[in-house]
């Protein structure tokens, strides 16, 4: 009996100790975002018996993640699957989240329900497509995941868009078959049966959870034969496996040009003359959105037999060695490899003149220049300091490698002296000041004065009134840099020297690291949130409905940086463009009275 | 208090609506949230370490239950399917936190005002029997802090989630009869450190 009672008083206790309140406004909403963004379908059935099931069960174990991927999560790519392998052009969109995306996506949900932007949106796309007998019969019906393929029509390339396909996510199959046996007149393709709606020239038809829709008849049946197994999709390509497998899971838009197109682009352009692109297999892009922003990669794979591997990475340490605070930094890896591994470069053409310049300049290419170019290359733009709106600039040749900088600039100080002289008069001189690093150079004072001069013609008299520059050069130790002013230059020696605060104490730095791919060759880092929190001012000025912190923010704050990155290994060219955004911001903007 | 808790066997009996006759191919990721969030949510704050992960760790449970809806087939209830994701999840969070043991006892004391409010305490109790009953609260709290894991949770589950064994046994992996040693065994251990509170003499007295 008494246990019976301690039991009641445990469970009332217990209830009051640990009593909660409902889950809050806040969280609905995000979960409602999330619910949202799941597309509606019918739920797959069960139709094997439990021991059939098993054995099933066994198989998608081997095929695993990749029949995960395909059947249930990425509709857009899935419909590759109805692609025939000889199409030219593929892109697949995929808005449904993968796990990590889940969070974002209802960032945004949150932020476009806050501004309603949602309806807006749905209204304007209405209105859009209101004369559109296609859109607006079927859209009810669409799912917001697609598929786009161009396939080969034997056509002149202006004519290449007629092999368009596209394939839409039916949300709701049986509405959408509904619609279009309710307001589609109906042809026929061979066997397969398709639609025409108003005056429109699309022909319409599904094939299972898709909506096939194109302008010739013709390549519904292509698709039907994919359906069908009577010819092998895009899935099944060799070179469409190797770059799917070369870009992100969860990428949402993916494009595949395949060595089909490439090879109608190679024989286009025989009569032509010019083809960059005819050691090239394939190619394939992806953007997917990240937490901080939006990643966009890229692949090339190269077959050229001439060239064997790429150009060294970046100096490890180039960052190290940067003055801090740049607003953006372009920086390539040993320039002159690329001179060595070019074709062109012994085009006859070329040759004669490299020549020519040769003799005025009196350097030799090979044996004066290539060897002071063997190291990093870097061009920075940096605020100037001390001087509202103005920026520096400053140019670095490193000794990575072994690069002798140091001695190229010297040669091309004499050359540039030599080439300037007129009849016996001196033209731009140097003069040197020795530093604890190397030597300091500066145009005489004559020269000087000519360039600012020349400034001031080129440019008009508030440029002069400025004129904060003045080319500056040091060597330290074999590597040359080269500034727009004093100023900048002691701040990039003293960098370089390890005496002053550089890229890698920067907030952005690891964004910039894990954004970039291993062992870049080459890489550009622009702070958006930089130059324009310089802009502000202006942007309070001109933009008087909407609020410049939107602007201002769109790319992030500190710690943000738009970074793009590449490496080629000799067979395949792979890159990457981060670009921060604060999704927010941008709903705002977008749904800010200016657009 | 209203714990409103869904019970019952295979689909669950949802709350609302006509839900007694939905069927496993009725639940929509909205059906899903608007009929457990309450539910999901209460049962992860009352295991982590603040509001704001409790947010973030139920949104979590939603996002992998949307994920696998089209898998679920209702052999285990919503509700207990729900809360297994939950629990794995809570666990998840405490792992990254490693507050494992303070969050229960600390996190609860720390909202002891939220929870008058909640309890409408104030509603005929005098302040004295209102400390009384804070002061009880806090050392039932002490006291589950002090049980093994799996002792807390089968507890928790059972009294507080308000679910029958079978679905305890479910959302723990365990066997009935295993989850009903546990109760036992987490049951002793709170009548022996608690015996102020449930010596029938303490009860007569109106001590709580």
């Amino acid at each position: 009996m008494s246990e019976e009672r301690n039991e009641e008083k445990l469970k009332e206790m217990l209830g009051e100790a640990y009593a909660a309140a409902d889950a809050p406004d806040g969280l609905r909403d995000r979960v409602a975002a999330m619910a949202n963004s799941i597309p509606v379908g019918p739920r797959p059935r069960r139709v094997l018996p439990p021991r059939l099931a098993l054995v099933g069960a066994l198989m998608l174990l081997v095929g695993g993640a990749l029949a995960f991927r395909y059947l249930f999560n990425r509709p857009g790519e899935t419909a590759i699957q109805l692609i025939p392998a000889d199409a030219l052009i593929v892109a697949t969109l995929d808005t449904n989240p993968s796990p990590a995306q889940v969070p974002l996506y209802a960032r945004i949900e949150k932020a476009m329900q806050n501004r309603g932007v949602a309806g807006k949106a749905e209204a304007a796309i209405g209105k859009l497509v209101e004369d559109s007998g296609i859109a607006s019969t079927l859209r009810p019906y669409l799912g917001h995941n697609l598929a786009l393929a161009i396939l080969s029509t034997g056509g002149a390339p202006k004519e290449m868009f007629d092999g368009a396909v596209l394939l839409l996510e039916l949300k709701d199959r049986a509405g959408a078959e509904a619609a279009l046996k309710q307001r589609g007149r109906r042809a026929f393709e061979g066997s397969l049966t398709y639609y025409r709606l108003g005056k429109e020239p699309y022909c319409v038809t599904e094939f299972g959870p898709y909506l096939a829709i194109t302008q010739k008849p013709a390549l519904l049946g292509r698709i039907a034969d994919v359906a069908e197994s009577r010819v092998p999709s895009v899935a099944t390509l060799r070179e469409y496996q190797l770059a799917r497998a070369e870009l992100p899971e969860d990428a949402n838009l993916m494009l595949f040009v395949s060595p089909a197109a490439l090879s109608e682009v190679n024989e286009k352009s025989k009569t032509i003359g010019v083809n960059p692109l005819r050691h090239t297999q394939w190619m394939a892009a992806s953007a997917t959105l990240r937490d901080e922003g939006v990643q966009v990669d890229f692949r090339v794979p190269v077959n050229d037999p001439r060239v064997h591997g790429g150009p060294a990475p970046l100096d490890e340490q180039l960052l190290h060695k940067l003055p801090a605070g740049p607003y953006g930094i372009e920086a390539i890896a040993q320039p002159a490899w690329y001179w060595s591994s070019s074709e062109e470069k012994d085009a006859a053409e070329l040759r004669k003149e490299m020549g020519e310049l040769e003799k005025q300049s009196g350097l030799n290419l090979e044996r004066d220049v290539l060897p002071g170019l063997q190291g990093d290359v870097v061009l920075a733009v940096y605020p100037a300091e001390g001087k509202e709106a103005s920026v520096d600039g400053l140019v670095v040749f490193s000794d990575a490698h072994g690069a002798d900088a140091a001695l190229l600039a010297e040669k091309v100080r004499g050359a540039i002296e030599r080439a300037t002289q007129e009849n016996g008069k001196p033209g731009i001189r140097f003069r040197s000041t020795p530093s604890a690093t190397g030597a300091v150079w500066h145009l005489d004072g004559d020269t000087a004065k000519g360039l600012r001069e020349a400034v001031h013609d080129a440019v008009g008299e508030g440029a002069q009134a400025a004129s904060p520059y003045e080319l500056v050069h040091a060597t330290v130790g074999k590597a040359v840099l080269i500034a727009s002013s004093q100023s900048m230059l002691d701040r990039a020696i003293a960098a370089w020297s390890g005496g002053a605060r550089s890229v890698a104490d920067d907030p952005s730095y690891p964004l910039v690291q894990t954004k970039s791919v291993a062992q870049a060759q080459w890489l550009l880092t622009v702070e958006l949130h930089a130059i324009l929190e310089r802009l502000r001012p202006y942007l309070k000025k001109e933009m008087d409905k909407t609020d410049p912190e939107d602007l201002v923010r769109l790319f992030g704050g500190e710690g943000s940086a738009l970074v793009v990155s590449g490496r080629f290994d000799g067979q395949l060219m792979k890159g990457t463009l981060f670009v921060p955004l604060e999704y927010e911001r941008a709903v705002n903007l977008l749904s800010g009275p200016g657009w | 208090m209203g714990l409103s808790l869904i019970r019952g066997a295979g689909l669950g009996a949802a709350r609302e609506g006509d839900s007694s006759r939905m069927t496993v191919a009725d639940l929509s990721p909205e059906t899903l949230y608007r009929l457990h969030l309450d539910e999901v949510y209460r049962y992860v704050v009352r295991r982590v370490a603040g509001r704001t992960e409790a947010e973030d760790v139920t949104a979590e449970v939603f996002g992998a239950a949307f994920a696998q809806l089209p898998k679920f087939r209702g052999g285990s209830g919503v509700n207990v399917w729900l809360l297994g994701i939950a629990r794995r999840k809570v666990a998840d969070s405490l792992r990254r936190r490693s507050r494992r043991r303070e969050c229960l006892a600390s996190e609860m004391a720390a909202d002891e005002e939220a929870l008058e409010a909640l309890l409408g305490a104030a509603g005929g109790d005098g302040p004295e029997a209102l400390a009384r009953r804070a002061e009880a609260r806090r050392e039932l709290r002490r006291i589950v802090a002090g049980l093994r894991e799996e002792q807390r949770e089968a507890l928790l589950l059972h009294y507080v989630e308000e679910l029958p064994i079978a679905q305890v046994a479910a959302v723990m992996g365990r066997s009935p009869a295993a989850t009903n040693s546990l109760l036992q065994r987490a049951r002793a251990a709170v009548y022996r450190e608690g015996r102020a509170y449930f010596v029938d003499e303490a009860v007569e007295e109106g001590v709580i």
